[in-house]
């Protein structure tokens, strides 16, 4: 949905651009359109195909150590222990292939907000030693140990929990992470709920479109801010979009049903990941590492 | 071949002794909660094992509900009330589960993107048999015994989402294949394809037809491609049984019954004739020219160098493939897509940076689906929603109101257009963008799934507009109606116009450099 806001805002941005009914700007404004895309503030979140070690890695082995990760990130109170995390971190991120640059590029938004909570901690907390002092006319500003450190800590502390939460999405193709939670013993049932959505939202966001063209054509324009067109905007957008999903809801579950789905209490899997040594491997040392970071800071 | 004919025989021998794949019906009647009139009327049929049966009839007499009643979906008290006996396999299915007849009675719906569940093809073919907790080797056994029917074998590690319709269809009829009913059950299943995917779909049904003793039931509106495979024709009416035989008398009754040519379009095509005729004569400038047009989208070519020029009155269709930039072309001359570069002017106006709102004012746009194009509460308002966008002066009530007569809607001004039907969904939408009288009309497949009685209605509409001096471009995929009616076709291929000319000297054409389906001998 996030996505499709920004791109409806695309397309608003491109109406006012053409209404100034030249060339030269439909031209300019392709080329604005193509670096909203390229980089959002909002960073999309999907999975990226590779075939590394790390995609390569079981899906629940990529669960147990995002789990590890994120109860590290909480268990270590040093920012020390912070740092070391985040080099961790950093590691699993040359390992997928993704490099600093894409970390930096998908987390921008992350880390800009990490420096806004060092700035929060840096005005409100005022204890520990002076650490800087510079004298101004109406407000002199000063940083205090504690403050740094607070900040750093937090700061990293979303960093990591973030960085870590964005690289599982990269590496795990999501239905593979439901067939193998399914075999593990979640009801089938619930992981095609997640099976079936992800099969549908390419086909949603296609209807979104149309139903976006057919308002262009119809005139349809949405001016002011107030209840009323908000109301509108309701109707004439999630009206026709939960329309057709029933309709198609009723097609798949005739094309389900007449499958033997929900015949029996257990199915079988063809698309099974067996555990491989290496994933035995990697997640008991991730939890002995962990263990010993925390014993250590 | 003996050895085949063995296997067959043999293969039937099986299936006699476990379940045969007969139907009887007897004394059925159905219906709906909510409506005066039964959707299904003291319907008999007998189905015998390896029958290719094909049921067919206007919309709305009864014939889908019909097959989901055969397929089980259908139950005393579910969606209406129930009486008599459906008999499969000598089993009275009345008071079975769905998910028991899976195996027995499979269905493969309309729309190809809604019956597929999962990812990659593979996943697909196997996802019935998964549910009948089968072992891998079985499964992998009934994947490739499915795929090679329908002959998607190579297809079977590609993504679902990456196929084109007539793969899709095809890769729903493997899906069902593999659950290895008795009885396989198809509604409509052309109706959403281009003639390319159409075709793939008959061939696989032959292959079916030829290699297996499964009992299939083709529901359909155009039934001429399917008449060749059919054993047995089925007409339904008004929720009855009215024909039930072999199927060359079957279709001349067809013919009879539902083709039959009104005489009215006959005169609205000889009206139209003689007012293009002078139209033409008068040597008037062009409606519509549209010359070097380029369109990129994310830095893909969709629609490379376009050039044709439209005069006032012509009605035009636009034919090619899915995904070969009919729709493309309609968005750009609305100015949703931006062209890269060329020009298009309509009626002496250069549109070079108009923006949509305005184009909008002369252009009117309709999309396949009617249920993305419906915002409104009631008939009446959605009739009056884009006048009042798109047109300063107030509504002619007297105008919305002949127009909903003439597209007999005027019963249901009060009506949440959500429940008319399909049909009469398709016609409001034609009446909203009837109704402010833009100079130019991109229809894009209205056609789709509709029976013949639609299309003539639909064309009728249509040369009366063109008549007034308006311009119409039609996105069709029927090469008969297009044949029959109209004055030029647009024929695309791959983002390019291949064609441009009078549908007998395209299609010509097109069947020489080996397009499929375009024979003029066979129309």
């Amino acid at each position: 949905m996030i996505v499709g806001v920004c791109k409806v805002n695309g397309k608003i941005n491109s109406k006012i651009n053409s209404n100034i009914n030249s060339d030269v700007s439909s031209r300019i404004n392709s080329k604005s359109r193509i670096s909203f895309s390229k980089y959002p503030i909002l960073p999309d979140l999907k999975y990226v195909a590779g075939a590394t070690c790390m995609h390569k890695l079981h899906p629940l082995t990529k669960l147990v150590l995002l789990i590890v990760f994120s109860v590290s990130v909480f268990t270590i109170e040093h920012w020390a222990g912070g740092l070391l995390l985040l080099f961790m971190l950093l590691c699993g991120y040359k390992a997928a292939q993704l490099g600093l640059s894409y970390f930096v590029r998908k987390l921008r938004f992350i880390l800009i907000f990490s420096a806004l909570i060092i700035i929060v901690q840096v005005i409100f907390v005022k204890e520990g030693v002076l650490l800087l002092e510079i004298p101004l006319p109406f407000l002199s500003i000063t940083v205090w140990s504690v403050a740094i450190e607070n900040g750093i800590r937090l700061g990293l502390r979303f960093i990591n929990i973030m960085g870590a939460s964005f690289l599982f999405v990269t590496i795990t193709q999501p239905q593979s992470l439901a067939y193998s939670l399914m075999q593990l013993g979640v009801p089938y049932r619930y992981g095609f709920m997640l099976i079936t959505a992800l099969r549908f939202i390419p086909v949603f966001r296609q209807e979104f479109n149309q139903i976006k063209n057919a308002h262009l054509a119809k005139g349809i324009s949405f001016t002011g801010i107030s209840i009323k067109t908000f109301t509108r905007m309701v109707q004439y957008i999630f009206i026709p979009m939960i329309v057709s999903a029933l309709s198609k809801i009723a097609s798949l579950a005739v094309s389900m049903e007449g499958r033997a789905f929900g015949k029996y209490k257990n199915r079988t899997f063809m698309q099974r990941q067996a555990f491989t040594t290496k994933d035995v491997f990697v997640v008991v040392t991730s939890i002995l590492t962990s263990i010993c970071i925390w014993i250590m800071i | 071949m003996g050895n085949n004919t063995y296997m067959r025989n043999s293969h039937a021998n099986i299936n006699a002794n476990m379940n045969n794949g007969s139907i009887n019906i007897v004394d059925l009647n159905f219906t709906y909660y909510g409506s005066d009139a039964p959707a299904l009327k003291n319907i008999n049929l007998d189905i015998k094992q390896g029958e290719f049966v094909v049921i067919t009839g206007m919309s709305g007499c009864g014939k889908s509900t019909l097959a989901m009643a055969i397929a089980g979906y259908i139950k005393n008290g579910t969606q209406g009330e129930l009486q008599g006996k459906i008999i499969i396999n000598e089993r009275n299915i009345n008071h079975c589960h769905i998910e028991q007849l899976a195996g027995e009675v499979g269905i493969v719906l309309q729309e190809p993107e809604a019956q597929l569940c999962t990812f990659t093809v593979r996943e697909e073919i196997a996802f019935g048999p998964e549910n009948l907790c089968l072992s891998d080797k079985d499964i992998n056994s009934r994947i490739y015994t499915a795929a090679n029917r329908v002959g998607i074998e190579r297809l079977l590690d590609n993504d679902i989402n990456q196929l084109s319709g007539g793969e899709k269809q095809r890769v729903a009829i493997a899906a069902m294949l593999a659950m290895e009913p008795t009885i396989l059950i198809l509604d409509e299943p052309t109706a959403n394809l281009d003639p390319d995917g159409a075709l793939d779909v008959i061939t696989t049904l032959q292959k079916i037809k030829q290699t297996t003793q499964h009992t299939i039931i083709v529901i359909e509106h155009r039934i001429e491609q399917f008449l060749p495979l059919a054993d047995r024709i089925v007409l339904m009416e008004q929720g009855q049984i009215v024909y039930d035989g072999s199927s060359l008398p079957g279709y001349t009754y067809y013919q009879y019954l539902f083709n039959k040519t009104d005489k009215k379009i006959r005169e609205c095509l000889q009206v139209h004739k003689q007012y293009l005729k002078q139209r033409l004569a008068a040597n008037t400038t062009d409606m519509l020219q549209v010359t070097n047009v380029n369109i990129n989208i994310d830095q893909k070519r969709i629609l490379s160098d376009i050039s044709f020029n439209i005069k006032a009155g012509e009605l035009v269709a636009v034919m090619g493939k899915n995904g070969c930039g009919k729709t493309s072309m309609f968005l750009s001359l609305l100015g949703i897509y931006q062209t890269e570069t060329g020009s298009i002017i309509l009626d002496g106006k250069d549109l070079s940076g108009v923006a949509t709102e305005q184009r909008a004012k002369d252009i009117g746009l309709t999309f396949q689906n009617p249920n993305h194009q419906i915002f409104e509460k009631s008939v009446y308002q959605e009739m009056i929603l884009p006048y009042s966008f798109l047109r300063d002066e107030p509504v002619d009530e007297e105008l919305i109101n002949q127009l909903l007569k003439e597209l007999s809607l005027d019963g249901y001004k009060d009506t949440p257009p959500y429940n008319l039907s399909q049909g009469e969904k398709k016609r409001l939408i034609l009446g909203e963008v009837m109704a402010y009288n833009p100079k130019l009309l991109l229809l894009d497949e209205p056609m789709a799934g509709q029976d013949k009685q639609h299309v003539d209605f639909l064309l009728q509409m249509l040369f009366t507009y063109c008549n007034q001096g308006n311009v119409c471009l039609v996105a069709c995929h029927q090469p008969q109606v297009v044949f029959e009616y109209f004055d030029r076709v647009l024929f695309f291929d791959d983002g390019k116009l291949l064609y441009d000319g009078k549908p007998a000297a395209v299609f010509e054409l097109l069947t020489e450099n080996g397009y499929s389906g375009y024979d003029s001998r066979c129309m």
